[in-house]
């Protein structure tokens, strides 16, 4: 009998397992709601590969715009900051393997990361997800060097005007409206006297153009949560994501050992994540 | 020189464009800097930008620019004010604006198509960019969307966390039961997976209770929704002969939604795993009321070798499912599942076990044919309304069980045993939710009746000398029945609102049991009842109230959870035989503390401690002795037990990304006290277990760690683990009282390496000690077991998958000599271009390994189980859909 009772042991024993990995991910609560007040969804094309430039990449961005704070995010990989905690029920504590599927990391999903900027502060945090593993850093808002031209372009009715800047290794044009009076633009880009509705580089390897601009009916809220994200230094995390790039699975089974692959043999293909990340420096 | 002319080049330029600054202030009208505003530069009566700044938080701004007019426009805007512009001399200045509020009006404009989102967090998969050309399922295709998993259970997982619904066109057919629908519904039928995000699915509580679960729906395409749609597989195999073959049809309209569905093989397959429940909390709801199918009686049956299921399962199983769901009107829907299984399964094992007594060592030698015939029957009846003014679910339920197992047992002389264990339970389950200002309030009531009228036959008659006189007779009978009624019924009231989120509930549990039992012996056909000391008649009652409190706290590095349950129990029990009628009442509080601790974000710490105090059960007053196996007897002639259990665990986790490194280990102890201690003796084979009181004690201590690190330049990812746990049991043998240490070991380790996109490996071995001495014994008592595996995937083309796999076990004992035994497999895939037909080809047992040996120790008894094992088998699938 104590036999059985030692397996049911290691069944609750393996449940720990399961909450301490939902553990690690606990971090700073740091919440604040706030009410978006405009939307603008951007379609996002990229070039997964840089060594294959032709082959493109559809995404849709959105960009929620409140009154401290915005945020933008891919709507396929939209997640939730809400903690796994707050309500560990009854199935997870009781489930003893996590499984992840192998072919979620072989699609091109788009972008991972979630932009927000908090002027206040003077902070971009972005968070991202390392096929998993829940982190973040914060980076200084709009440290662009806009050059401002004289070129402009007509977006979605408004009147755009250009602007160059180099960040971090790539060369960009943004095109903004001074009609949208907000110094905001996707992901990171930003600190112009105008909304950016077109932002691309100058080796067209990503595009955004914004599609659609509209004001949320029932004023949504934008939460930011650190809370299940662990802080690092942005360099950090681009070394982790080149690192797990290179065989997806093998990372995120060896950081969460609790993650088992599913059996089922067409699942099983660990296959390399084309790397051409936005920053390069 | 550089230098200088440098210098000269740059004092020529300053002349030609000299650097102009503008600076100020932006204020409102009380005076309150505006932040983020724009100032912009730029040539008079052109909209084009020259220079631009953003006000910092204070309100300020800094303009500098290089050009040769002589005046420009300043022009300021900000968003909700009044823009405001006008004409400056181009020289260095400083200008400050009272800006006035005006609500900015901006024109909302879409280019192309609304993109495939709305507010309310619902994301739509078109399933024809996910399909890939193997897909069957719309299971396939679910289990490959981003952000979900599927567990090997069937489970669907969306971001880590399981669906709370599995829609088909926005109705819910199946329950929790979806995996009926996952593994059926063709690839094609389906144009769109939606994801509804944070999805509250009782509707009296969107707007109050969060949900961070998430629901799923399937969207079908036009042209199946009118239709008949559904899916057929074939699979053959010639020598032995097999067949593996399923048939689904599937209906869904808006006023009627069905899925029906037929399956049957003799492979090997247990097909009943997709009737099971995904609801775990309702089984041990069952668990705890006795609702669930425990038998009273039972074969001497070994247990489950440690190998997967489907290489020693000799069925031949028919399942058949029913499923419709029909909206009555806009607030009400009813519906039915229902289903049927058929299954007759045989095994042949042969076990050799080892008792070690104080006085003595002995073993029994048992060759088993076994064979089961269960008709299994399983109906929901459910009603439910879900508006968004309350929700009310009531679930009506019948589970049959008819089964009949017989087993010829060869162990010195031939044994036959036949045994009818059918278990009735019908139940209704009722349910209502309605929101006040402040809380929001939930009634249950669920009450149900149980019946397992039970009976093991034993031939020929054995002991003569206990329960026949000495006098040679037929056969030996337990008869057992049990009927149990209960209800339980509380009402909880959740605040709406709080930092510190606490729950409150208040209800009561009523259970009612009867228990009978009579040992009979069976001569020519007339049946006897042995003696009254073999024959049990009870009655119990059991009266509870209960009050269950929760709270949560959190904070940056904290999480804090304590719940705090209150009982109050009365047992009326009632021997209508012996005429002895008994009671016990006790309150009891049973505390469970959860701390969880962040130290920085590559460690922290997991603390939790329990204490548990209950009453036993009604099999634990039994004062009659019960033949529970043909070579058992017990009874418990003692008070009721009551234990009493404290656990405390503790765990660290290190994690570190960058080094692609995680280590974790833990330890975990407990200690339960039982007033009860059971005596164990053997009369020739048969063993009689029974009950005294003494208080005694059971510890055991767990430690446990896993470490695993990725290796980047090998494309290998290693992992290994360990566990050593011990602990102690106190147990009367023959009259003495023994305590037995027990001991185990368990060291792991598993290899992963990627070759190339197309080849990949995957290799896990696992070595278990198993040590068990008591007082009286010289050494311990020891088993060794280990098992590795080890497969090999190969993409040669997307659509063809190729996959090998091999295993080995060995099992030594103290008295078998060691084995060895090897497993491997073969599985081929393949789906043509523009075929709605996909082959699969699989090989099971390529060694025809014909048996496979399980040893097992606990405390003084040794096993080795040997069971038979599927030979050699290979099928060829086909499915399609139509």
């Amino acid at each position: 009998m104590s036999y059985i009772k030692g397996l049911n042991k290691m069944k609750i024993y393996a449940s720990l397992y399961f909450l301490s990995f939902h553990l690690c991910t606990i971090n700073a609560q740091i919440k604040f709601r706030d009410t978006s007040s405009l939307e603008i969804f951007y379609e996002f094309n990229f070039v997964p590969d840089s060594s294959l430039p032709e082959i493109k990449n559809g995404d849709v961005l959105v960009l929620e715009i409140g009154k401290i704070s915005s945020s933008c995010f891919s709507l396929y990989n939209k997640k939730r900051q809400e903690a796994f905690l707050q309500d560990l029920s009854m199935q997870s504590a009781h489930s003893e393997k996590i499984v992840i599927n192998p072919d979620i990391i072989k699609l091109p999903t788009g972008l991972q990361q979630i932009f927000c900027k908090i002027p206040d502060q003077k902070h971009t945090i972005v968070f991202d997800n390392v096929y998993g593993f829940q982190c973040y850093y914060i980076d200084t808002l709009n440290s662009f060097q806009w050059k401002i031209m004289s070129d402009t372009i007509t977006i979605l009715g408004y009147v755009c005007q250009k602007a160059t800047a180099n960040f971090r290794g790539r060369n960009w044009i943004a095109w903004f409206t001074t009609a949208l009076p907000y110094d905001n633009g996707p992901l990171k880009f930003g600190g112009l006297p105008g909304l950016i509705l077109k932002l691309e580089d100058i080796k067209n390897n990503f595009n955004f153009i914004a599609t659609t601009i509209q004001k949320p009916k029932e004023t949504p809220i934008i939460i930011i949560d650190k809370k299940g994200y662990s802080k690092f230094k942005r360099n950090e995390i681009r070394d982790m994501h080149k690192k797990a790039d290179e065989d997806p699975i093998g990372f995120a089974t060896t950081i969460n050992p609790n993650f088992h692959v599913n059996e089922n043999p067409h699942f099983t293909n660990r296959q390399k994540k084309r790397y051409n990340p936005i920053e390069l420096e | 020189m550089n230098f200088f002319l440098s210098i000269l080049f740059f004092l020529i330029i300053q002349s030609c464009y000299s650097q102009k600054a503008i600076s100020g202030k932006i204020t409102d009208s009380l005076g309150k800097p505006i932040t983020s505003a724009s100032v912009t530069i730029s040539k008079i009566n052109s909209p084009i930008i020259i220079a631009f700044s953003i006000t910092d938080n204070a309100g300020s701004y800094e303009i500098k620019w290089q050009d040769d007019a002589d005046s420009v426009t300043l022009a300021v805007s900000a968003l909700n004010y009044v823009r405001m512009g006008k004409n400056i001399p181009a020289v260095s200045s400083n200008y400050n604006f009272t800006l006035t509020i005006h609500p900015t009006v901006l024109k909302e404009v879409r280019a192309k198509t609304q993109p495939v989102w709305q507010r309310k967090d619902t994301i739509n998969y078109n399933v024809s960019e996910f399909k890939q050309p193997q897909d069957r399922v719309i299971g396939d295709i679910i289990a490959r969307l981003p952000g979900i998993e599927v567990t090997p259970g069937g489970q669907i997982k969306y971001n880590g966390k399981p669906i709370n619904k599995y829609y088909i066109e926005g109705l819910d057919l199946l329950e929790d039961k979806y995996g009926i629908a996952n593994n059926n519904i063709p690839a094609e039928s389906v144009d769109k997976v939606q994801i509804l995000e944070n999805h509250q699915p009782i509707r009296v509580l969107d707007s109050v209770s969060f949900s961070d679960r998430a629901a799923l729906n399937i969207k079908l395409k036009n042209s199946a929704k009118m239709k008949l749609i559904g899916r057929a597989r074939l699979g053959i195999c010639v020598s032995p002969l097999l067949s593996e073959d399923e048939l689904t049809g599937m209906l869904f309209k808006k006023k009627i939604q069905f899925i029906n569905t037929y399956k049957y093989n003799n492979t090997g397959i247990d097909n009943t795993r997709e009737l099971n429940s995904q609801n775990f909390s309702e089984y041990i709801n069952a668990i705890q009321n006795g609702a669930i199918k425990n038998d009273l009686v039972s074969l001497a049956q070994p247990r489950p070798p440690s190998i997967a299921q489907k290489r020693y399962l000799f069925n031949n199983s028919h399942v058949a499912s029913v499923n419709q769901l029909m909206p009555l009107n806009s607030t009400y829907q009813l519906r039915i599942n229902a289903a049927f299984v058929n299954d007759f399964q045989r095994q042949q094992s042969s076990v050799v076990t080892k008792f070690y007594l104080p006085t003595d060592t002995f073993s029994i030698n048992e060759k088993n044919k076994w064979h089961s015939n269960l008709n299994l029957l399983q109906t929901d009846l459910s009603l439910m309304a879900n508006s968004p003014k309350f929700y009310l679910k009531n679930i009506f339920k019948f589970q049959g069980w008819w089964s009949v197992e017989k087993s010829r047992l060869i162990t010195g002389s031939e044994i036959n045993q036949q045994l009818s264990n059918p278990f009735f339970n019908v139940s209704n389950d009722f349910k209502l939710i309605k929101i006040k200002s402040k809380y929001i309030e939930e009634w249950a009531s669920y009450f149900g009746y149980v019946s397992l009228p039970q009976r093991l036959d034993v031939m020929p008659g054995l002991y003569t000398d206990i329960v026949n006189n000495n006098l040679p007779y037929d056969a030996l009978i337990q008869n057992a029945s049990l009927k149990t009624f209960y209800t339980d019924n509380y009402l909880s009231l959740r605040k709406r609102k709080s930092k510190i989120s606490t729950q409150y509930k208040l209800g009561f549990n009523i259970q009612s049991q009867h228990l009978f039992t009579d040992l009979m012996t069976e001569k020519s056909g007339i049946e006897q009842s042995v003696a009254d000391t073999f024959r049990n008649k009870l009655n119990w009652q059991r009266y509870r109230i209960y009050n269950e409190n929760s709270w949560v706290y959190e904070n940056n590095e904290w999480r804090v959870s304590f719940t705090l349950p209150l009982n109050y129990t009365k047992i009326d029990y009632k021997d209508t035989s012996l005429k002895v009628k008994s009671g016990k009442e006790a309150f009891f509080i049973s505390p469970v503390v959860i701390i969880m601790f962040q130290l920085n974000p590559k460690w922290n710490i997991n603390i939790s401690a329990s204490y548990n105090r209950d009453f036993g059960d009604i099999s634990g007053i039994t004062s009659g002795y019960m033949l529970k196996t043909y070579r058992n007897l017990s009874n418990n002639d003692a008070p009721l037990a009551e234990t009493r259990s404290g656990n405390i665990s503790a765990s660290l986790t290190f994690r570190n990304p960058l080094k692609i490194v995680f280590f974790n280990t833990g330890i975990m102890l407990s200690r339960s006290k039982s007033n009860l201690l059971y005596s164990q003796k053997f009369i020739g084979n048969l063993e009689t277990l029974t009950a005294l009181v003494q208080n005694n004690y059971t510890n055991r201590a767990t430690i446990s760690g896993r470490f695993s690190k990725y290796i980047i330049d090998w494309k290998t990812s290693i992992g290994f683990n360990y566990s050593y746990s011990f602990g102690n049991q106190q147990q009367l043998q023959q009259n003495e009282l023994v305590t037995f240490s027990n001991k185990n070991y368990t060291a792991g380790a598993t290899l992963g390496v990627k070759f190339s996109s197309k080849i990949t490996i995957d290799y896990s071995g696992t070595y278990f000690t198993y040590l068990s001495k008591s007082q009286l014994q010289q050494s311990a008592t020891t088993i060794q077991s280990a098992s590795q595996n080890f497969s090999l995937n190969y993409f040669p083309t997307e659509r063809l998958i190729f996959r090998v796999s091999a295993g080995h076990y060995y099992i030594n004992n103290n008295f078998a000599p060691s084995h060895n035994y090897y497993f491997a497999d073969i599985n081929m895939r393949y789906k043509p271009k523009k075929s709605k037909i996909d082959y699969e080809l699989t090989c099971q047992n390529l060694f025809n390994t014909k048996f496979f040996a399980t040893a097992f120790l606990s405390n003084n008894i040794e096993s080795v189980s040997e069971y038979q094992i599927r030979p050699r088998q290979a099928l060829f699938k086909m499915s399609f859909s139509f």
